[in-house]
C-alpha cells in the first residue's frame, strides 16, 4: 500500500508541463528580449525567421537581430504579441471599409506620445504584424474623425500649404546669403594678399 | 536615436541636455524615413511627398539648433548642465519648473516647438504611402473630404482610388453615367398653373444649369475617379433629400384619358391608357418616340421585358400585344382570354397574364406561342407574380395560389383573406408571398410549411385595400387607400413607422436608395418620406386641383428620376406625366 502509494506520488510529480520555446530576439541598439513560439506567430516576418530553427537548438542560440527597430518599440511589440498569441491574423481585405474594432486593453496599451505610435507602426510594417498595424492605424484615424482641416492641421503639426511655401522660401534666402557670406570671404582674401 | 533614447530610460523627464538629442533624433528619423520608405518600394510620386514632408522638420530643425549652439559658447551653461546631470529624476523636474518659471515667453515659445513635435505627427506623410492608406481605409467619406482639405500631400494620399472604391461598395452607390435631360420637354419646366412643386429652382436659373449639366466629367474623375463617383452618389442623395429640383418636364399624351400602367426600363418610359393606346417616351430627350395602336379596348396591364426588346400589354380587348421596343411595331397578338387582361409578370422571354375570365395563361414573348393555361381560380384574377418557375396569384376569390408554370398545376391555395386580393409580393429565395387584400390585413406566407402553418405573420393597421408593397429582407412597406403609407417588420410581425400626410387614397409606392419611398396619391399630391426615421422628407409635386379631382394615378422611378401620371377623373386636371430629374454630374 505504502509503495503503491509512494508510486502514485512519483508520477504526479514526474507529469510534464509543456514549456513555451523562448525566442531570443535583439533590437538595434543591444537589448535582448524574449518572445515565446505562440506569439511570434502574429509576426509574419519573425515567424519566416524562426521556421528553419529546430526547438533543440533555440536555447543556445545567438539572437535575432532586428536591426531596424529600437529597444523600447521592440518591447512594446513583444508585449502586444504575447497579449495576443493563439488569435488569429486579420485578413486583409481593401475591397470593403475597415471595420476595426479597438479592444479596451489595446486601446489602453495604445495611449501613447504621436512620436513612439509612429515608430510602432513604422515597426509593425517592417515586422509584419498586421493585427497591431490595424490598431495603430485606427488610433490614428480615430484622431482625424469628425475634425475640420484647421482642427487637423493643430493634431498632426502640419503647415498649411502657404506656410510651407514661405519656410521653403525662406530656407532658400538663408543658403543664398551663405552663399554670398563665402564669395566675400574668398574676395576679402586676394586683396588682403595683394 | 540612441542618445535620446538613453536619457528617456534613465531620467524618464524631459531636460534641457535634450536639445542637443531632439536635433539628432529628428535627423535620424528623416534618415530611418527615407531608407523605410525605399524598402516598401513606394512610388515616385510618395518621394516626392517625402521630399516635400520633410520641409516643416527642417523648419523645426533650425529653431532647434539655436540654443545648441549658444550652449556651445558659454561655460556658464555648460556648468550648469553638468550640475542638472547629477540631479535625480524628481529634482531635475523640480529644476526645470523652476526655470520655467523664471524664462521669458519668448523663450516658453521657442522651447514648445522644440517639445510639441514629440507629441504631434505628420502621420500621413511621414508614413509609406501604404501605410497611409491603412489609416485612412478607417474613414467615411465625409472625413475624407477633410483630409483633402489639410495639405497637399494629404489631399495626394487621400484621393487614392481603392480608398474611395471600397466606400462604393453599397449597392445604392451605384448609378448610371450621368444624362442629359436638357432637350424636349426639358426645355420648359412642369410648374404651371396649377402644378406646384415645392424647391424647384427658379426657371430664370436653369439656363447656368442646364449648361453646367452638360459637363459630365469633371476635373476630380480625371484625377480621381473613385472619388469622384463618390461625391457624385452623395449629390443625387441630397438632391433627392434636400437640394433644390434642377430640372423637370412634362410630357403630353393620351389626352383626357386615364393612365392606367407605366414602367421604365434605362431610358425608356412606356405609358399604357384607356385610350386604348400606349406611348414609348425618350426620358432623356424628353419627347415621345412611339404610339403603340392596335388595342381596341383600354390598357389596363404592361411590363417591359428585363432585356429592354419586348413591350406586353393587356387589355379590355381580351387580347395580350408583344411590341418590339426598337421600332414600335407589333410582334405578335396573344389571344386566348375570354376576358379582360387584368395583371401580367415576366421573367426572361416567358409571360404570365392574370384575367377576369379567372384563368392565367403562359406564353413565350419571343415566339408568341401559348404554353399553358393556369385554372383555380373562381373569380377574377387580380395580381401576379413570376420567377421564370414559380407564379403566384391573388384573385378576387380571396385565394393565394401557387402554381408550377410549366406544368400548369396549383401546388399550394393559400386562405385566409375574407376579401379580395389586391397585391402581391413574391421573394422566391426565401418562398415568402406577401399579400394585401380589401380585408384591410397583409398577410405575409411561407408555402413551404405544412398546411395550416404558411400564414407566418398576419399585418393589421392599415384600414382598406393595399395598392401596393415592396419588401427588403425583413421591412415591408405598404401604401393604403386609407391614406397611409405603413412600415413593418414581417419577421415580428409589428407595425414600426405609420407615415401619415396624404389625403386621400395612395396609389403607388417607390421604394429607392437606402431608406427612401416616394408615394403618389389621389390627393394630388407626391411625397418623399425617410422610412427608417418614420418621417417625411418633402413634397415632390403638388396640384392646386387635389382634393377638387385631380389625382396622381401611378408614379415609377430611377436612382436619379421620378415619373409621376397626372390627371384626373372629371376633367379638372389634364393628363399629362410630370418628369423630375434628380442626377448630378461628375465633379
Amino acid at each position: 500500500m505504502i509503495a503503491e502509494a509512494a508510486a502514485v506520488e512519483v508520477q504526479a510529480n514526474e507529469a510534464p508541463v509543456v514549456a513555451p520555446i523562448m525566442y531570443k530576439v535583439e533590437s538595434n541598439d543591444g537589448k535582448v528580449f524574449e518572445i515565446s513560439d505562440e506569439a511570434v506567430k502574429q509576426s509574419n516576418i519573425l515567424s519566416n525567421l524562426i521556421s528553419t530553427c529546430a526547438p533543440e537548438d533555440v536555447a543556445s542560440m545567438d539572437p535575432i537581430p532586428i536591426t531596424n527597430v529600437i529597444g523600447n518599440i521592440l518591447k512594446m511589440v513583444i508585449e502586444w504579441c504575447e497579449k495576443h498569441k493563439g488569435e488569429a491574423l486579420p485578413v486583409e481585405d481593401d475591397s470593403v471599409p475597415k471595420h476595426v474594432n479597438v479592444p479596451e486593453w489595446d486601446t489602453n496599451f495604445l495611449k501613447i506620445d504621436n512620436d513612439v505610435l509612429f515608430d510602432l507602426i513604422v515597426a509593425c510594417n517592417y515586422l509584419d504584424v498586421p493585427g497591431l498595424m490595424n490598431y495603430g492605424c485606427k488610433i490614428v484615424a480615430m484622431m482625424a474623425i469628425g475634425k475640420s482641416p484647421d482642427e487637423l492641421r493643430i493634431i498632426f503639426a502640419i503647415p498649411t500649404d502657404e506656410e510651407d511655401e514661405a519656410a521653403e522660401r525662406a530656407a532658400k534666402e538663408k543658403a543664398e546669403a551663405e552663399k554670398k557670406a563665402i564669395t566675400d570671404k574668398d574676395a576679402a582674401e586676394p586683396s588682403t594678399s595683394k | 536615436m540612441w542618445p535620446r533614447n538613453d536619457v528617456h530610460m534613465d531620467d524618464g523627464s524631459m531636460t534641457p541636455e535634450d536639445q542637443e538629442p531632439v536635433t539628432d533624433n529628428d535627423m535620424e528619423y528623416n534618415d530611418n524615413g527615407e531608407e523605410s520608405s525605399y524598402s516598401n518600394g513606394s512610388s515616385s510620386s510618395y518621394n516626392a511627398d517625402k521630399l516635400s514632408s520633410s520641409r516643416p522638420l527642417q523648419h523645426k530643425l533650425d529653431l532647434s539648433a539655436s540654443p545648441s549652439r549658444n550652449n556651445d559658447l558659454n561655460p556658464r551653461v555648460e556648468h550648469l548642465i553638468a550640475l542638472f546631470k547629477d540631479l535625480s529624476s524628481a529634482e531635475q523636474m523640480d529644476a526645470f519648473t523652476r526655470l520655467l518659471q523664471e524664462s521669458n515667453m519668448t523663450n516658453i515659445r521657442q522651447l514648445r516647438a522644440i517639445i510639441e513635435p514629440h507629441f504631434q505627427r505628420d502621420f500621413l506623410s511621414c508614413l509609406p504611402v501604404e501605410l497611409g492608406m491603412k489609416i485612412l481605409h478607417n474613414l467615411t467619406g465625409y472625413d475624407l473630404l477633410k483630409v483633402a482639405q489639410v495639405s497637399k500631400n494629404w489631399k495626394l494620399i487621400s484621393e487614392i482610388d481603392k480608398i474611395w472604391k471600397s466606400l462604393g461598395v453599397e449597392e445604392f452607390k451605384h448609378h448610371p453615367d450621368p444624362t442629359d435631360r436638357v432637350t424636349g420637354a426639358w426645355q420648359g419646366t412642369a410648374i404651371a398653373a396649377g402644378v406646384t412643386i415645392p424647391d424647384h429652382i427658379q426657371p430664370c436659373d436653369l439656363n447656368v444649369h442646364r449648361f453646367l449639366k452638360l459637363q459630365k466629367f469633371g476635373d476630380i474623375f480625371e484625377r480621381a475617379a473613385d472619388k469622384s463617383r463618390y461625391l457624385r452618389a452623395d449629390k443625387i442623395e441630397k438632391n433627392w433629400n434636400a437640394n433644390p429640383i434642377m430640372g423637370s418636364a412634362v410630357l403630353r399624351g393620351h389626352e383626357d384619358h386615364v393612365i392606367t400602367c407605366m414602367q421604365i426600363h434605362d431610358d425608356v418610359l412606356v405609358t399604357g391608357s384607356d385610350d386604348n393606346t400606349l406611348k414609348v417616351w425618350c426620358i432623356d430627350k424628353g419627347e415621345v418616340m412611339y404610339t403603340l395602336v392596335g388595342h381596341t379596348g383600354g390598357v389596363w396591364t404592361s411590363q417591359i421585358s428585363q432585356c429592354g426588346r419586348y413591350i406586353v400589354s393587356g387589355s379590355t380587348d381580351r387580347t395580350v400585344k408583344v411590341w418590339s421596343t426598337v421600332d414600335g411595331s407589333l410582334l405578335h397578338t396573344l389571344q386566348g382570354h375570354t376576358s379582360t387582361v387584368r395583371c401580367m409578370a415576366m421573367a426572361g422571354s416567358i409571360l404570365v397574364t392574370g384575367s377576369r375570365d379567372t384563368t392565367l395563361r403562359v406564353w413565350d414573348v419571343e415566339s408568341g406561342r401559348h404554353l399553358a393555361t393556369l385554372h383555380g381560380h373562381h373569380a377574377a384574377v387580380r395580381c401576379v407574380q413570376f420567377d421564370g418557375t414559380t407564379v403566384v396569384s391573388g384573385g378576387y376569390d380571396f385565394t393565394v395560389k401557387i402554381w408550377n408554370a410549366h406544368t400548369g398545376r396549383c401546388i399550394r391555395t393559400l386562405t385566409g383573406h375574407n376579401n379580395r386580393v389586391y397585391s402581391l409580393l413574391f421573394e422566391s429565395e426565401r418562398s415568402i408571398v406577401c399579400s394585401g387584400s380589401l380585408d384591410t390585413s397583409i398577410r405575409v406566407w411561407d408555402f413551404t410549411r405544412p398546411e395550416g402553418q404558411e400564414c407566418v405573420a398576419l399585418l393589421q393597421g392599415h384600414t382598406s385595400l393595399t395598392s401596393g408593397m415592396q419588401l427588403r429582407g425583413n421591412i415591408l412597406v405598404s401604401c393604403n387607400a386609407d391614406s397611409h403609407v405603413r412600415v413593418w417588420d414581417i419577421h415580428e410581425g409589428t407595425c414600426v413607422h405609420m407615415l401619415s400626410g396624404h389625403r386621400s387614397a395612395i396609389t403607388s409606392l417607390q421604394w429607392f436608395g437606402r431608406n427612401m419611398v416616394a408615394t403618389s396619391s389621389d390627393d394630388g399630391t407626391v411625397k418623399l418620406w425617410d422610412i427608417e426615421r418614420g418621417a417625411l422628407i418633402r413634397d415632390l409635386v403638388t396640384l392646386d386641383s387635389g382634393g377638387n379631382g385631380g389625382c396622381i394615378w401611378r408614379l415609377c422611378s430611377t436612382s436619379t428620376m421620378l415619373a409621376c401620371a397626372v390627371g384626373s377623373r372629371n376633367n379638372t386636371e389634364e393628363t399629362k406625366v410630370i418628369l423630375l430629374d434628380f442626377d448630378a454630374v461628375y465633379p
